[in-house]
């Protein structure tokens, strides 16, 4: 059995990682507060944005832009993969890594490359021997639309060059703190959505200033860009989500782990204490003798 | 009608209005109830909407409008209201950006962003200057 001073000694030990974990869990319900915030109010533009270009890429002819060529293969796929730069985060970077093995099964007999954002797909991807035409760290909420301003502009010249024949996103939805997703994103090409004519008759009423052509050219990239925002978007509140529920159980786990220490800790002093007694006893019974 | 005013980052405004001007690449337009149905692409400049008689303003830049049925839609590449304008720091950026400029060589790459970068800069300061004056009596 460890000594009293052993025992004590561990409970110290967990104790201060105990504080360590509570102080990350609080870190991140902040960060998270934050990537929810600004994940929730993205969604209207990204919603409206979708629903102009739906309307109007519907009445238009596909060589009116080169984003909406339809290429001739399939062949070449492009999967941008989004996971988190630091540890700690419970399943989260695993589970993505797992969506990406998933993916490239399903596609096998398919030219596959991998652009990376955060450094643990990275790490997941070179492991694979699987190699990256590109690596980006994880942006930060502030730098999120700047960095998917640069993502866009590559990726779109990737696809108008006919670098690729398709382009996917791989990030992790939000759901909730407690339900992450992760979720694959086709980019490019549009997927033109089927059916749906009833607003068709008001599409066509629209009066355009400048032509039609000259502002699904500012469209277009444009909603390249904003998809990706929002997928940083909801990939960092999902790594603050993962972060937080991971550090939270620490904790938990660290306080049972006292709780039970604490319990044999007074078992070894109390067996301490009745053998001193018995000690004494036998001592004072020896001299009476 | 209704105005509906969102960037990428956030929904500035969802509400009922008598009328809006906003600066189309083609020039300043207004939008009165009943306008026909019309998609435009936006310039930098003063977005000006009417409610309850009241005047607002709102620096913007890029971005498209949309008039649906009487629903006017801003998607703004960015927006800011007129009282959120610090017009002292927009005035600094905008003195950085001449200096840039100045020493930038006028084929370089970066010279159109940072020439638009100076035109929303002036913008941003307009605009911010017309927070606190009194709306009706600009008109």
């Amino acid at each position: 059995m460890a000594s009293l001073k052993d025992i004590r000694k561990r409970i110290g030990t967990v104790r201060s990682t105990q504080q360590i974990t509570k102080a990350m869990k609080m870190v991140a319900a902040a960060k998270l507060r934050r990537a929810q915030a600004a994940a929730i109010a993205a969604r209207p533009y990204a919603q409206k944005l979708d629903t102009i270009v739906t309307h109007l890429v519907r009445r238009l002819p596909d060589d009116v832009h080169p984003l909406l060529r339809v290429p001739e293969s399939n062949q070449r796929v492009l999967l941008i993969h989004v996971t988190s730069d630091r540890g700690l985060r419970g399943g989260y970077n695993s589970n993505l890594n797992r969506a990406l093995e998933t993916f490239v099964q399903e596609r096998s007999g398919l030219d596959i490359s991998f652009e990376g954002i955060g450094r643990k797909g990275l790490d997941h991807l070179r492991r694979r021997g699987r190699p990256t035409i590109a690596q980006h760290a994880m942006p930060s909420v502030f730098e999120a639309s700047n960095v998917a301003r640069e993502l866009a502009r590559e990726t779109v010249r990737r696809f108008v060059d006919d670098e690729f024949d398709a382009i996917f996103l791989l990030y992790s939805s939000f759901r909730s703190a407690l339900s992450q997703v992760p979720t694959v994103e086709q980019l490019l090409p549009f997927e033109r959505h089927a059916g749906g004519d009833d607003h068709e008759q008001t599409a066509l009423d629209y009066v355009f200033e400048p032509s039609p052509q000259e502002i699904i050219g500012y469209l277009l990239p444009r909603l390249v860009e904003v998809r990706i925002l929002h997928a940083l978007l909801e990939a960092g509140a999902s790594e603050q989500a993962a972060a937080m529920t991971a550090m939270d159980s620490a904790t938990r786990n660290a306080s049972q782990m006292i709780e039970r220490l604490t319990l044999q800790m007074n078992r070894a002093r109390q067996a301490a204490i009745t053998k001193e007694l018995m000690e004494i006893i036998g001592g004072a019974e020896a001299l009476k003798g | 009608m209704r105005l509906l005013l969102v960037t990428p980052e956030r929904q500035l405004l969802d509400t009922d209005i008598e009328e809006v001007y906003a600066p189309g690449v083609l020039g300043q337009f207004g939008v009165l109830p009943e306008h026909v149905n019309f998609l435009t692409a936006l310039g930098t400049g003063e977005l000006r909407y009417r409610t309850k008689g009241v005047d607002h303003y709102v620096a913007v830049s890029g971005g498209i409008l949309e008039v649906l049925d009487d629903v006017v839609t801003v998607l703004a590449d960015t927006a800011e209201f007129a009282q959120e304008i610090d017009v002292a720091r927009a005035h600094q950026a905008e003195e950085r950006l001449k200096h840039a400029l100045a020493r930038t060589a006028p084929d370089a790459a970066e010279m159109a962003d940072l020439q638009a970068a100076l035109v929303r800069a002036a913008n941003r300061q307009a605009v911010g200057a017309r927070a606190g004056r009194s709306a009706v009596a600009a008109h």
